[in-house]
């Protein structure tokens, strides 16, 4: 789907806190919105539960949202911030044409105060490569191929994701990656160790900065969409209500699974630094054996993971 | 006005019928009792082409009246099918006779922008996705049609049904027709028969009684779809019947055993009422019943 580009114009706040989740704990992101709509079409992503946004809304009036990410900066300077652009879109998906993120990535480099992160499952970093900085974290979102296959299928295959993420750290840059969302579907058990054993195989673990985890979770008009379509990966589990309204893996599944990814990720890597995403105290206990209850107790420990990686350059 | 016999009308051309069902009891009776009062709209053709009144031309029909009154005129299909619409749009439309005229303007080719104009007229979006849906109702069989009538049905419930074969369907229909069911019974049952069938699975019609209850019908098609849940509450309701509390202690678990915690909600009338319920709830505590019932909610349990 070629959806038309409309260039807006830049005004109100599009430097945000990440909206979150009522009685789930965020990760204190600040998201900010250079690109509303996508053109990757996966399966399950929310902005399909938008009727009305048939085109990619973009916002290119960098000096506004340069001062809005400053002032932020400014406001928030206990912390160490850390913002991305790919909340409402993909970073890198259209950055050949757009070429949104090269003087964001230099503002970043030049600030040295925060942490900016293009998140993508598009593998390209060619029209960024040349201005990637210490200060910007590349993230892509992995899955197992079958996945990327049947629900991400106009995305990057995995091989080239995480071509890319090496090339990124044979560079000196560090690099994210996120297990988001992670689908429960017949054998997704052996999909996701084969995942992590390529992972281990070509990136170096030791210079990953954070790992996320989130099992699936999707607005109530998005079950109903994945009903008709006859989803049948995105269906195989066993969804409930959540306190938010929306869908989610129950409990004891959610558990079940966070535990064995995070088992499998942490033999093969110790430090890694993995949180869950979006997700309850309890199961931050159960999965972790740590005490996470608020945002604020997240932010710290990113904040801490941040220090260990860059000293005294943040 | 003039007076003509039914038999220089085709009754077979419905091409700018929008009613449905026909059959109007209400209707039936005022005719019966007053005659026809509103003249039908007929074409200037021959025989002629209704336009508007084929509730009343089948009210007559059935009465066995041989002449109607009606107005003749002259004009184009699409003039026709506008004051077919304008003639209807003032009384409260079902959702599918609001599908039957914008699938009569798709029909005639009038352009998008009427279509989505006459569509924002009957309160949905003009989006291409609803114009499609509205054009499978339009389409769909006569049961289909009766059965999203008959409950009120909305676009999801619609959209819902549409999503299982005419086989299925049918079986759908005739597993609910008896049952009285809210909005969100309706919804909650085809979204449970449809993920059944998405997970490749054959849905249980025979395992359904079709007598049953619609929170009975949603039982039995949860323990397909969520063993685990349904497996919590099985085990919940055990350790509650064991634990035997009396009628002043409630404990109330989080239906989808998300929630960390568990309310305990202890009615007193007097301090020994207290002591009493102090008493229990210590037993339950000893006994491991409030550990139990934590072990549901932490997700913790095994079986």
């Amino acid at each position: 789907m070629n959806l038309p580009r409309v260039h807006t114009e830049t005004k109100g706040d599009l430097v945000r806190n990440c909206p979150g989740t009522r009685n789930h704990i965020c990760c204190g992101y600040k998201t900010i919105d250079l690109v509303e709509g996508c053109s990757l079409s996966c399966s399950y992503c929310i902005l399909r539960g938008y009727l009305n946004a048939p085109h990619i809304k973009i916002h290119d009036d960098l000096t506004y949202i340069l001062a809005q990410v400053e002032e932020k900066m400014d406001i928030e300077s206990e912390h160490i911030l850390r913002f991305g652009t790919g909340e409402l879109g993909d970073s890198l998906a259209l950055e050949r044409e757009l070429k949104l993120h090269r003087p964001l990535i230099e503002f970043f480099g030049r600030k040295k105060r925060a942490l900016l992160e293009l998140k993508s499952k598009w593998a390209s970093i060619r029209t960024v490569q040349d201005v990637l900085n210490p200060y910007t974290v590349v993230s892509f979102s992995l899955a197992p191929p079958r996945i990327i296959a049947q629900e991400e299928k106009r995305t990057s295959p995995l091989h080239r994701r995480l071509n890319v993420l090496k090339q990124v750290q044979d560079r000196g840059g560090f690099i994210g990656l996120h297990f988001d969302p992670i689908i429960i579907y017949p054998g997704f058990e052996k999909d996701y160790f084969y995942l992590i054993q390529d992972i281990s195989r070509i990136l170096d673990l030791k210079r990953v900065i954070w790992v996320s985890m989130g099992l699936l979770r999707f607005m109530p008009k998005l079950y109903t969409l994945f009903l008709l379509e006859g989803r049948r990966n995105l269906l195989h589990g066993e969804f409930i209500r959540g306190e938010d309204g929306k869908y989610r893996y129950v409990k004891a599944e959610r558990i079940r699974v966070y535990k064995m990814l995070y088992e499998l990720l942490k033999n093969k890597e110790e430090s890694l630094f993995i949180y869950l995403c979006m997700e309850r105290p309890d199961i931050w206990k159960e999965v972790t054996g740590m005490d996470v209850a608020t945002t604020e107790g997240l932010t710290a420990l990113f904040d801490k993971r941040v220090k260990n990686f860059y000293g005294g350059g943040l | 006005m003039e007076i003509i016999e039914i038999d220089r009308i085709d009754r077979t051309d419905t091409r700018f019928c929008v009613s449905f069902p026909l059959e109007d009891p209400l209707l039936f009776k005022s005719i019966n009792a007053f005659g026809i009062r509103v003249p039908l709209l007929l074409l200037d053709t021959a025989p002629h082409t209704v336009v508007t009144g084929f509730k009343r031309l089948d009210v007559a029909c059935r009465l066995g009246l041989t002449t109607v009154p009606c107005s003749i005129r002259s004009m184009s299909e699409k003039d026709a099918l506008l004051t077919v619409l304008n003639d209807n749009i003032t009384r409260p439309l079902n959702m599918v006779e609001g599908a039957l005229g914008v699938e009569k303007m798709w029909g005639l080719r009038l352009p998008g922008e009427e279509i989505y104009a006459m569509m924002t007229l009957l309160g949905h979006e003009p989006h291409e996705k609803l114009l499609k849906n509205l054009l499978e109702i339009a389409r769909a069989d006569r049961q289909t049609k009766e059965f999203l009538v008959k409950h009120r049905a909305n676009m999801t419930h619609a959209e819902l049904l549409l999503g299982f074969s005419s086989t299925e369907r049918s079986e759908i229909i005739a597993l609910l027709c008896d049952m009285h069911l809210t909005f969100s019974q309706l919804r909650e049952i085809l979204q449970l028969l449809l993920l059944v069938k998405v997970k490749g699975e054959r849905i249980p019609f025979e395992e359904s009684p079709r007598a049953t209850s619609p929170d009975a019908l949603k039982l039995s098609l949860k323990k397909r779809t969520h063993p685990i849940l349904s497996t919590f509450e099985q085990q919940l309701k055990e350790i509650l019947a064991k634990a035997a509390l009396p009628p002043k202690i409630s404990v109330k678990v989080d239906p989808f055993f998300e929630k960390e915690f568990i309310d305990i909600d202890i009615r007193a009338r007097s301090v020994d009422d207290v002591e009493e319920t102090i008493e229990s709830l210590d037993g339950l505590i000893k006994n491991g019943w409030l550990r139990s019932i934590f072990e549901l909610t932490k997700g913790t349990h095994r079986n």
